[in-house]
């Protein structure tokens, strides 16, 4: 009786360190019974199916889109500020933030125009695209002004201590404001979906992903991860938005990666 | 601010559960549902309720296993329930399912293999169906599983055991003939 429990205890034992992707080899010295069940419960392990990984990445997002649509309730309550106290604070001083402001008055408009088009029915502004290092980001914030996005490039700084080793070295952000009036009703979730590709030093074209949502207390942000090391000698990055939520580009931004 | 950083938590724990998760609800349903598109839209079912009522869930009354294959088994349920026909696959079902797969050769096997073993899986008694489900679907371990079907983490190695050679005498007998 008791070999027999430590039969079975043993067994269990090696179908735990089988399910946990181990390899595990019965001895010879194993019943018939036993290495014949464990044969079987290989079988078991080995039939099984996984999902596809279009099924995973399609429910993901859809799930994720759940979240954004949560999170958005939430932020409905919320009072936006003046969509002018939001501009004046984006007068940069710096000389690099001058320069990531010449090409936010080129998205300014270019979006602007996009979005009188339909996308929302209201009056909407602006927004900035910007180069922003980690480094760059934590000397280069404060100076700029840029006190709409304080509480963003914070955040920005937390994620990359906490994933260290995952750490972007690069990231684009592309920020917009909404309408501010409460009783408007927000835009369609779909048409806040952002997709982008880039380019550096004119090779291969790659989609960025998914960008991250961000709320912001006037709008909103999308913020793209470059994950791939760029080499210290690289010149521009050609950054091309190839959609915003029903609009569909391509809208290209050149970026100096040089200081 | 602090709602910002709120929702990029929430958004990386539930990134982290679904890559964790995904797989082995999907695997658990699948080795009950015989048919890939219903276990994918069975499979969305449970992350969106999961989504739902993660609010509810506190993790002093269950760990996240037991909640979720709680909901993943509650799903498979109502669908039965709903289609109004009892859980079981026939051999022919099967074979004729396996043969409008246009799979490669190998995939194809191996889904036939799989077919073979749910139908056969379906010949044991319901409880220690569900104990090979829940063991090589969702990969609980056996404390999980017993706090599951209310019964003792010992039980459930006795009945495992037992379950997984039945089941191989069965799969024997059928392919010898």
């Amino acid at each position: 009786m008791a070999r027999e429990k430590d039969e079975e205890r043993e067994f269990i034992e090696n179908i735990e360190r089988l399910l946990a992707g181990e390899e595990v080899t019965v001895g010879r010295e194993k019943s018939e019974d036993y290495r014949t069940a464990f044969d079987f419960a290989r079988k078991l392990t080995e039939s099984r199916s996984d999902p596809s990984p279009v099924f995973k990445q399609q429910l993901k997002d859809r799930l994720l889109l759940r979240l954004t649509e949560r999170e958005m309730e939430v932020r409905q309550k919320v009072k936006f500020g003046s969509i002018w106290e939001f501009l004046a604070n984006l007068v940069p001083r710096s000389p690099v933030w001058r320069t990531a402001a010449a090409t936010l008055v080129i998205v300014l408009v270019t979006v602007g125009v996009l979005w009188r088009t339909g996308m929302f029915t209201r009056e909407a502004g602006l927004e900035e695209l910007a180069r922003e290092s980690e480094q760059e980001i934590m000397t280069a914030a404060p100076e700029a002004g840029l006190k709409a996005f304080e509480g963003v490039v914070e955040e920005e700084i937390e994620a990359a201590e906490a994933e260290e080793e995952e750490a972007p070295l690069l990231s684009v952000a592309m920020s917009y404001t909404m309408p501010q009036d409460p009783e408007s009703a927000p835009p369609s979730l779909q048409g806040l979906i952002a997709s982008a590709q880039y380019s550096i030093d004119g090779g291969p074209v790659i989609d960025t992903g998914p960008s991250e949502i961000h709320f912001l207390e006037s709008g909103m942000q999308h913020i793209f991860r470059i994950r791939e090391i760029i080499s210290e000698d690289a010149v521009e990055l050609t950054f091309i938005i190839t959609g915003l939520g029903e609009l569909h580009g391509p809208w290209e931004y050149i970026i100096s990666l040089q200081e | 601010m602090s709602t910002v950083r709120e929702n990029e938590s929430a958004r990386k724990t539930f990134a982290e559960l679904y890559e964790e998760y995904l797989p082995r609800v999907y695997r658990y349903i699948n080795y009950r549902i015989n048919d890939t598109q219903i276990t994918e839209d069975l499979t969305s079912t449970v992350f969106e309720k999961a989504l739902t009522n993660f609010g509810k869930y506190s993790k002093d009354k269950a760990s996240f296993s037991t909640w979720i294959f709680s909901i993943s088994r509650n799903v498979v349920i109502d669908y039965y329930r709903a289609q109004g026909r009892r859980q079981t696959v026939s051999l022919d079902e099967t074979t004729e399912l396996a043969s409008r797969d246009l799979s490669p050769e190998e995939e194809l096997l191996k889904k036939e293999e799989r077919e073979k073993l749910q139908v056969y899986l379906m010949k044991l008694p319901q409880d220690e169906q569900e104990i090979i489900r829940l063991k090589f679907g969702a990969e609980l371990n056996n404390r999980q599983i017993a706090r599951m079907l209310g019964l003792s983490e010992s039980n459930i190695g006795t009945r495992l055991y037992r379950s997984i050679r039945k089941l191989r005498d069965v799969f024997q007998e059928s392919e010898n003939g």
